[in-house]
């Protein structure tokens, strides 16, 4: 008879916990623990990575659950964990839960939710010790997209205290669809990047030289890039250690020049020795594929980058994606179409001195207010209130009126 | 099936059917006093708990039946007023569709024997520990279809392990109160009870004060659902009065068991001067409470025991009133959740069944004597030989035997259990009451606590 050598193992422990006595089967002390849920690692080489790291990053006891590896398993945050439940049934990944979580005493949950095993791992924590949970929304994955399903983001939604969203526009989206509170937090800059004085570009601007920041998520979007920079008269610096798959020639012919990654710190030096960036986003027309990012992801570097350089930047693409509006917002940019025409403008319009150095001003001034200082402890706090716990961050939601000064 | 055995605790005496309700809410404080489990005791409930898992139940095919979960503190059975009501709303009549799968777990063992279901667990208790009673049920239950789960919640694990097939299983989960362990008491507390009901679809209290008080405390709404009479034992037409006559005249019935010592001392007390023959139908070998023959004797009490529904409707019919003792609002008052929030089963029941007036000694504001108040088919007395002869002599006049009995007529009508299962299941599917038809019982009730 074949032995399920797993069952024979599962039967022995079973029969060792019966018959053991009182003393040898008492429980060991349970670790108090705040679990952070995501799609994939937790590390630098994406947003919510460096985003998470700012806010929790060096606390102790936090156990970092993910569903997917993107990266390697490269993380070096928290404990890691990898649950997958796949097409299991809901028992199921109540089950695979409570056995990856078996001695640990779950006080709070973070989840940023992306794939449908996100949620459930979030629910089931939840449900299994009672845990009080946030949900923090940084990538929209149910209103323009349907990589979770309603039925789940609702439970999920509902069981949450607190429900947090990284952008306006997700944040308005999420309590139009589902009826239910959720407050504003944007992504946020290191303080220590964070300079106390205005910083301009010692170079003339007549160079028409400028930096790309940012992602460039959509297949679309590399080539909506070169055909608008191409023959415009600017050039402009690529730092991502890339070349957008494309040969670099190709790119260079265009006027985009790569270069070697970059750490933060001379990134940001970088920045600020130039006159502007520029952020290519979506164009929410209808042969857009990365709408539910463009439309509601606020673009974590353009936070980071406009508070430590105070670089004024050039969204390419709609006025109405996050990014556009977060510039328009504060004054610290642009939006330009992809076509040659609107660019020229818009580097022209951007590089005159006195309007640059208005919206240096301004990224100076709007810096202060993306400190990532406390902002993990505030997060607690918000959700052991149930609402935010101060209004620094619901003050930064926009009245949604754009300036006409955006409009190129 | 789990093995069938006996519990450590001394086994109730009397195998009719029809015991008194809530065996565990009356006997907190002696079950106090009884020797704990021994390191066998222990052992042998965990073999027990084991066993089950590993039992038939567990195979593949019956593991894709969708399945409907019942959770109650100790086992379902006629001996104890919780375990007839629930086998009477769940168990369907011969004749017609069997019930699906339907499991049963509980918490303790109380009377040795567990008689509903198509499989029933103790499960151990967890005293509370959220992540190991998730787990038991998980261990248990992983891979069914739990279709609803019915709570009748009394302490806290039965609501923890409700909570835990509600989340997950997704089931739809009811909450079926019927003793009060909340509001008047703090055997559970409030935040696991604010939870339970919040992920109840269904909320369901036996009686509108018991609703009132749950509805005001948690602001949730709760619809009745009353101790229901079977319908075979309902008689379809008002019976002849009961005047002091025949073979028992003169003689009163009293119905019910006796949680508390000073409850049955109290009544003894006060039946001494009333004058009155009393047979009793109740538990009258308890392991907590002592009947001495000479408070017995003394009182003119003449213990029947515990007899079948049958029996019991034809033996009340012929009494001219019925003694249902019931709790005060004094300072020496023992039981005041039970005395304030409790409405004794055995009430309809009576009622519904013999249409005989009923006789609540008591205080005049505890559920029992707003029911027999508002539905006319009573009255009630402090415990008072003069005043509780008085009350006797007034209910054996022809008249108020005439206008008492057709009025428990129309309400024991009410009170039938004709598809009360069904009426339940689609409650629970519904999310609400699935008619009004015990709203309409109850309308005008009087519900103000005391």
């Amino acid at each position: 008879m074949p032995v399920d050598q797993q069952k024979l193992d599962h039967l022995i422990r079973r029969l060792r916990s019966l018959t053991a006595s009182a003393s040898e089967s008492s429980k060991p002390a349970e670790r108090s623990c705040d679990v952070i849920i995501t799609p994939v690692e937790v590390n630098d080489c994406h947003g919510t990575g460096v985003f998470l790291q700012m806010l929790f990053g060096g606390e102790e006891n936090v156990i970092s659950i993910r569903s997917l590896d993107q990266y390697e398993g490269r993380q070096d945050f928290g404990l890691p964990l990898k649950i997958v439940h796949g097409a299991d049934s809901r028992d199921a990944a109540f089950a695979r839960v409570e056995q990856a979580l078996r001695g640990v005493a779950v006080r709070r949950v973070l989840c940023v939710p992306y794939q449908p095993d996100d949620v459930m791992t979030a629910i089931a924590i939840h449900g299994l010790f009672g845990a009080s949970m946030c949900t923090f929304i940084m990538d929209d994955q149910n209103i323009a997209l349907r990589g979770i399903e309603d039925g789940a983001m609702r439970e999920l939604l509902e069981k949450s205290s607190l429900r947090l969203a990284i952008s306006p526009e997700m944040r308005t989206a999420y309590e139009r669809k589902f009826g239910l509170p959720f407050f504003y937090v944007p992504p946020l800059a290191p303080a220590r990047l964070l300079p106390s004085q205005l910083h301009v570009p010692v170079t003339p601007p007549d160079a028409r030289h400028g930096v790309v920041i940012g992602n460039l998520w959509s297949p679309r979007w590399p080539e909506l890039l070169r055909r608008t920079v191409r023959n415009s008269g600017v050039t402009l610096s690529y730092p991502r250690g890339d070349s957008l798959g494309i040969p670099a020639e190709d790119l260079r012919a265009d006027g985009i020049f790569p270069h070697a990654r970059m750490e933060d710190e001379e990134l940001v030096r970088m920045l600020r020795s130039m006159w502007f960036a520029v952020l290519p986003s979506g164009t929410l027309d209808q042969s857009e594929d990365r709408r539910w990012m463009a439309e509601f992801s606020l673009p974590s570097r353009l936070v980071y980058l406009m508070s430590s350089s105070h670089i004024p930047v050039i969204v390419l693409g709609s006025r109405d994606t996050a990014a556009s509006h977060f510039v328009e917002q504060f004054g610290i940019g642009v939006t330009s179409g992809y076509d040659r025409a609107s660019f020229k403008n818009a580097v022209d319009h951007i590089t005159q001195p006195e309007v640059n150095l208005a919206m240096r001003r301004r990224g100076l001034v709007a810096a202060g207010r993306f400190v990532d200082t406390g902002v993990g402890e505030w997060i607690w706090k918000s959700l052991e209130r149930g609402e935010a716990f101060d209004r620094r961050f619901e003050d930064l939601m926009p009245d949604r009126v754009a300036s006409a000064e955006g409009a190129i | 099936m789990e093995p069938a055995r006996r519990s450590s605790l001394p086994e109730p005496e009397g195998l009719g059917r029809r015991h008194e309700s809530r065996a565990t809410a009356r006997t907190a404080g002696a079950l106090d006093r009884l020797p704990h489990p021994t390191h066998n005791d222990r052992l042998r409930a965990k073999l027990d708990a084991f066993l089950a898992w590993k039992s038939d139940y567990a195979k593949g095919d019956a593991n894709q039946r969708e399945i409907d979960v019942l959770i109650t503190t100790n086992e379902m059975n006629d001996r104890h007023g919780t375990g007839v009501l629930i086998k009477r709303i769940l168990e369907r009549p011969e004749h017609t569709p069997p019930r699906r799968n339907l499991f049963c777990i509980r918490f303790q063992n109380d009377w040795g024997d567990h008689d509903l279901g198509d499989w029933n667990i103790r499960l151990p208790k967890t005293g509370g520990n959220r992540v190991e009673c998730f787990r038991n049920v998980l261990q248990l239950l992983r891979g069914r279809k739990v279709r609803q789960v019915l709570c009748v919640p009394f302490q806290v694990d039965e609501l923890t392990a409700s909570i835990a097939i509600q989340e997950a299983f997704g089931a739809r989960l009811c909450a079926y109160v019927m003793d009060d362990q909340n509001v008047a008491a703090d055997g559970i507390p409030d935040e696991l009870m604010r939870e339970f009901l919040q992920k109840s679809s269904l909320r369901l209290a036996t009686h509108p004060e018991l609703r009132s008080a749950y509805e005001r405390k948690f602001g949730m709404p709760f619809s009745l659902l009353p101790a229901v009479a079977p319908d075979a034992l309902i008689p379809r037409s008002v019976l002849p009065p009961v005047v002091d006559s025949g073979n028992y005249s003169g003689r009163g019935a009293l119905l019910g068991s006796f949680w508390d010592q000073s409850w049955f001392d109290r009544l003894c007390a006060a039946l001494e001067t009333s004058g009155r023959k009393i047979d009793w139908f109740g538990n009258h070998r308890s392991p907590f409470v002592e009947f001495s023959d000479e408070n017995l004797r003394r009182a003119r009490i003449r213990p029947f025991g515990i007899v079948s529904e049958e029996r019991l409707a034809m033996e009340l019919r012929v009494y001219p009133f019925i003694i249902v003792p019931t709790g005060t609002f004094d300072p020496a008052e023992k039981n005041y959740s039970v005395a304030s929030l409790s409405l004794p089963g055995r009430i309809p029941l009576a009622a519904a069944i013999s249409q005989t007036p009923l006789l609540v000694i008591g205080g005049k504001d505890t559920c029992a004597a707003r029911f027999v108040k508002h539905f006319g088919i009573g009255e009630t007395v402090p415990y008072n030989g003069v005043e509780i002869r008085a009350a006797m002599d007034r209910l054996t006049d022809e008249r108020t035997q005439l206008e008492m009995r057709g009025n428990a007529a129309r309400m024991g009508r009410a009170f039938s259990d004709v598809g009360i299962g069904e009426w339940l299941e689609e409650s629970i599917a519904l999310g609400r009451a699935a008619d009004g038809r015990f709203e309409e019982i109850f309308a005008g009730y009087a519900v103000d606590e005391p």
